[in-house]
C-alpha cells in the first residue's frame, strides 16, 4: 500500500517559489523533465489547485447513472464528488461533503438514492446537492440559516461528449469542445460511434504506488515502449504455430495538443489482425461489421484513418481504443494513484461480443491484465527510485522524434508527429508547466 | 428489504451434502498442495491441477447503501478483476515463462495460507463444493509487501487421470478489498 | 364522509405513488392491488412522502431520513420519525381509486 502523505495548504509565498522551480523542471524545447515533479508534496498541492482545479476532468460514464437517483462516487483529483442522474434527465456533479461538519455524503461507490442524508447531523441533500432540511430544524433554530446558501458545492459546468460526462471547477473554462484544441477531430471519431458507447457496469478500481502522470504521458504519447515493456506479454499471447517477429513501425500519425495526446493508424489489414489479436475473431468482425455506419457518422477520412492505438485526455482521461479500456488515473498524493477501468463496448453491440470484449479487456488491461502489470511495474520502479535526492535532480530524457507538427500526407489534420514519438509527451509537460504557472480563481 | 446479510455471488446446489471426514482431508490436502505448487512457482503442475472446462472469477466488489447491500458483487456481466478459462490460464503462465515479465522480476514470492475448508458433495453439480478461506502474503524486490485476504467457493472433481486426483473446475475468488491495495494482480489465488 | 374517486388503478405503478392535490394534500401507495393513502409530509422533517421507498410489505421509507411507516396504519416503525403519518380511507372498485379525505 502506498504511503499518503498529509495535504499542504499553500500560502502565495510559496506559490511563486514553486513557480520557479516548475519553469526550471520542464524544458520543452530540449526536450527534459526534471523528476521532482512526480514526488514533491508541494507541487502535489499546486497541481491539485491549477491542473485538477480548472481542466475539464471525466467523471463518469452516462451509462453508469441511467435512471433519476443513480449515482456515481467519482473524483476530481483528489476531491470526492457525486455524480447523479437528475429527475429530468441531466446530470449533477457536486462535491461529496456536507456543509455542516464536513462529512462525506455517500460512503457507497454508486447505486440509487433519493436524497443524501449526511450520518453526522442529519442535514439532507436532494440529487441536485441542494440542502433540503436541517434536521431539528425548530428545536436547533435551522430556520436562521438561508438553507439555499449552504447546498453541496457545485462545479462550474458538465459536458456529456458522446457518453461521457466531463466536469470543471473554473467558471472561466473555455467550452468543452474549445478545450479539446486542434485534437478534436480524433476524439470525435473515437467517441462519435453508431448508436453510442456504454461502460459495462461497476468499475475496477486498484491501487499504483506511482504519481499519475506515469499513466497519463505513456498514454498520450508512449508506444515506443511497447516492445520492451510487453514483450512477455506479446509472446505469450502469439497463436500456435506463429512466430513473434519484430513489428513494423507503426504507419498513421501521433496527434497533440493542449496538453492531449494518442495515435491514429490508417485501417488496414493489419488493423484487423490487431484486433484480432488482441480482442478476438468475433470482436474484428463485429467492429468490421460497424465500419459503414461509423463512416457516416464522422466522415469517410475520419473513419478510414482512425484505428487508434492509444490516447489520453488531458489530464488524466487514458484510453487505449483498440483493448477497449477506458480510465482515469486518479493522483493519490504524489506517491500513488488509483486506476478506474472500465471496458468500453458500443451501446448496440450483440450481448455475446460486450462479453468478448468484457473478457479480453479485463485479461489485458486490468487489475489482472497481462500488459498492465509491465506498466505499473516501470512506473512504480521510478516511483521508488525517486526517493533518492540524486535521483530526483537527475533530469530525464524526453527527447524521443523531432516536433514535426505537419502532416506531409495531409490525411491527419493538426500538429501530428510520427507515431513512435515523445512529441506528445513534451505537449503534455509543457501543458501543464503552462497552467501550473497560472493562478485560478479561489487560491 | 435491505439486509446485512452478505449476499454470495454464487449460487451452493440445493443438494450439496457436508461430506465425511476422510473426503474433508482429502480435499484440504489437495487444495495445500496447490497452494504449494504456487508458493513454489511450479506453474506446470499447477496447471494440471485446474481442469480443461475450467471458469476462474474474481468479481469486482462495491460500498453500497443499505438498501443495495444485495449489490455488493458485480453481476455476473460486469466488471471482474480476472475471468479466466484454462488457456487464458496457461496464456498467464507462458508470460512469467519468458523471463521478460518484469512486473514477476524478481518473481514474488508468496505465501498462501489456506484455512476454514468446508467441503460438501453435489450430485447435480458433479463435485465437491469447497469454501476455503486465503491469506496471501507476497513479499517482492526489497521492501515490497502487500496482503490479500478473501475467500474461494470452488467446485472440484476427482479425476483419476490427474495427477493430485482432484482437478479445480470452478473457483470463485472474493476479495476482501473494494479498491484492490496493489500495482497488479500477477500472482494466482 | 365522502369517497371520491380520484385516479384510476392504472395511474399509479405497482410501488409506486401518485399525488391527489387540494386540502389537504395527499400521496397514494400501490402495493400489489391494494392503495394506500398518507398525509404528503413526512411527520420528521416534511420530506415530500411521495418520493419515498414503497415496500411490498406495505410501508414506506422516507426519501431523506428512511424513517419507515406502515402504510396501514400511519405507525412510524423506527427513528428519526415518532409521529405516525395520517392515513385516509381508500376503496378501490372497478380499477376506479376512491379516497375519502374526512
Amino acid at each position: 500500500m502506498a504511503l499518503h502523505p498529509a495535504p499542504i495548504t499553500l500560502t502565495p509565498g510559496v506559490r511563486s517559489a514553486l513557480e520557479e522551480k516548475v519553469a526550471s523542471l520542464i524544458d520543452s524545447e530540449t526536450g527534459t523533465i526534471g523528476p521532482e515533479i512526480y514526488a514533491d508534496p508541494y507541487l502535489h498541492e499546486l497541481e491539485q489547485e491549477r491542473v485538477f482545479g480548472r481542466c475539464w476532468l471525466l467523471v463518469a460514464h452516462e451509462s453508469l447513472i441511467p435512471k433519476a437517483g443513480d449515482f456515481f462516487a467519482s473524483r476530481m483529483g483528489e476531491d470526492p464528488v457525486l455524480v447523479v442522474r437528475q429527475k429530468d434527465g441531466s446530470i449533477a456533479v457536486f462535491l461529496n461533503q456536507c456543509r455542516h461538519r464536513g462529512a462525506r455524503l455517500c460512503r457507497a461507490d454508486l447505486g440509487k438514492t433519493k436524497a443524501f442524508q449526511c450520518t453526522y447531523h442529519g442535514w439532507t441533500y436532494d440529487l441536485g446537492g441542494n440542502l433540503v432540511s436541517i434536521s431539528k430544524s425548530d428545536a436547533v433554530g435551522g430556520d436562521r440559516i438561508d438553507k439555499s446558501e449552504w447546498g453541496a458545492i457545485k462545479v462550474a459546468k458538465i459536458h456529456n461528449f458522446y457518453g461521457l460526462i466531463f466536469a470543471t471547477w473554473d467558471e472561466d473554462a473555455p467550452s468543452f469542445e474549445d478545450s479539446l484544441g486542434e485534437t478534436r477531430w480524433y476524439w470525435e471519431a473515437m467517441f462519435n460511434r453508431p448508436g453510442g458507447t456504454e461502460v459495462i457496469g461497476g468499475v475496477q478500481k486498484w491501487e499504483v504506488p506511482a504519481n499519475w502522470k506515469f499513466g497519463a504521458e505513456q498514454f498520450a504519447s508512449d508506444i515506443y515502449h511497447f516492445d520492451y515493456t510487453h514483450v512477455a506479454s506479446a509472446l505469450a499471447m502469439m497463436p500456435e504455430g506463429m512466430e513473434y517477429q519484430e513489428p513494423p513501425p507503426l504507419e498513421g500519425r501521433q496527434f497533440r495538443d493542449r496538453g492531449h495526446g494518442g495515435v491514429a493508424t490508417p485501417m488496414v489489414e493489419m488493423s484487423d489482425m490487431q484486433t484480432a489479436m488482441a480482442m478476438g475473431m468475433e470482436v474484428m468482425r463485429y467492429n468490421q461489421s460497424t465500419r459503414d455506419a461509423h463512416a457516416k457518422l464522422v466522415g469517410e477520412q475520419a473513419a478510414k484513418q482512425t484505428q487508434f492505438v492509444h490516447a489520453n485526455m488531458f489530464p488524466n482521461m487514458g484510453i487505449l481504443p483498440l483493448n477497449q479500456t477506458l480510465r482515469i488515473w486518479q493522483p493519490k498524493g504524489p506517491n500513488a494513484m488509483e486506476v478506474w477501468a472500465w471496458t468500453l463496448v458500443d451501446r448496440d453491440a450483440p450481448e455475446d461480443i460486450k462479453k468478448q470484449c468484457r473478457i479480453k479487456t479485463q485479461m489485458t488491461f486490468a487489475s489482472s491484465g497481462v500488459f498492465e502489470q509491465d506498466d505499473a511495474e516501470n512506473w512504480t520502479e521510478i516511483q521508488r527510485v525517486l526517493r533518492g535526492t540524486k535521483a530526483r535532480k537527475t533530469l530525464f530524457n524526453n527527447m524521443i522524434g523531432a516536433n514535426e507538427s505537419k502532416d506531409p500526407s495531409g490525411k491527419y489534420p493538426g500538429r501530428t508527429d510520427r507515431a513512435q514519438s515523445e512529441a506528445a509527451s513534451r505537449e503534455f509537460y509543457s501543458w501543464w508547466r503552462d497552467l501550473m504557472l497560472q493562478p485560478v480563481q479561489g487560491e | 428489504m435491505s439486509s446485512f446479510e452478505m449476499t454470495m455471488p454464487y449460487q451452493r446446489p440445493s443438494d450439496a451434502q457436508a461430506s465425511d471426514m476422510e473426503t474433508t482431508f482429502r480435499l484440504s490436502q489437495f487444495l495445500y498442495a496447490e497452494a504449494q505448487a504456487i508458493d513454489e512457482r511450479r506453474f506446470d503442475d499447477w496447471l494440471a491441477m485446474l481442469a480443461e472446462d475450467l471458469h476462474y472469477e474474481a468479481p469486482a466488489r462495491y460500498n453500497r447503501l443499505p438498501r443495495e447491500r444485495t449489490k455488493e458483487w458485480a453481476s455476473e456481466d460486469e466488471a471482474k478483476h480476472f475471468e479466466d478459462t484454462k488457456e487464458y490460464m496457461q496464456l498467464r503462465v507462458k508470460r512469467l515463462q519468458t523471463d521478460k515479465s518484469w512486473s514477476e522480476d524478481p518473481p514474488s514470492r508468496t505465501r498462501h495460507l489456506i484455512t476454514n475448508v468446508q467441503v460438501a458433495h453435489s450430485v447435480s453439480a458433479n463435485a465437491y463444493i469447497v469454501d476455503s478461506n486465503f491469506s496471501v502474503y507476497r513479499a517482492r524486490a526489497a521492501d515490497d509487501e502487500e496482503f490479500f485476504f478473501g475467500t474461494r467457493h470452488d467446485h472440484i472433481r476427482e479425476n483419476s487421470s490427474a495427477p493430485a486426483g482432484f482437478e479445480i473446475a470452478r473457483r470463485t475468488i472474493l476479495f476482501d478489498q473494494t479498491l484492490i491495495l496493489s500495482a497488479n494482480l500477477g500472482i494466482f489465488f | 364522509m365522502a369517497f371520491e374517486t380520484v385516479a384510476s388503478l392504472d395511474d399509479i405503478e405497482d410501488e409506486g405513488t401518485f399525488v391527489v392535490d387540494g386540502e389537504p394534500k395527499i400521496v397514494l401507495f400501490r402495493v400489489g392491488t391494494d392503495v394506500f393513502a398518507t398525509q404528503f409530509f413526512c411527520t420528521h422533517e416534511d420530506a415530500p412522502m411521495d418520493d419515498g421507498w414503497v415496500g411490498d410489505d406495505c410501508t414506506v421509507e422516507c426519501p431523506w431520513h428512511a424513517s419507515k411507516f406502515d402504510l396501514r396504519t400511519g405507525e412510524a416503525l423506527g427513528p428519526p420519525a415518532f409521529e405516525p403519518l395520517q392515513t385516509y380511507p381508500v376503496r378501490v372498485e372497478d380499477g376506479a381509486v376512491m379516497l375519502d379525505r374526512g
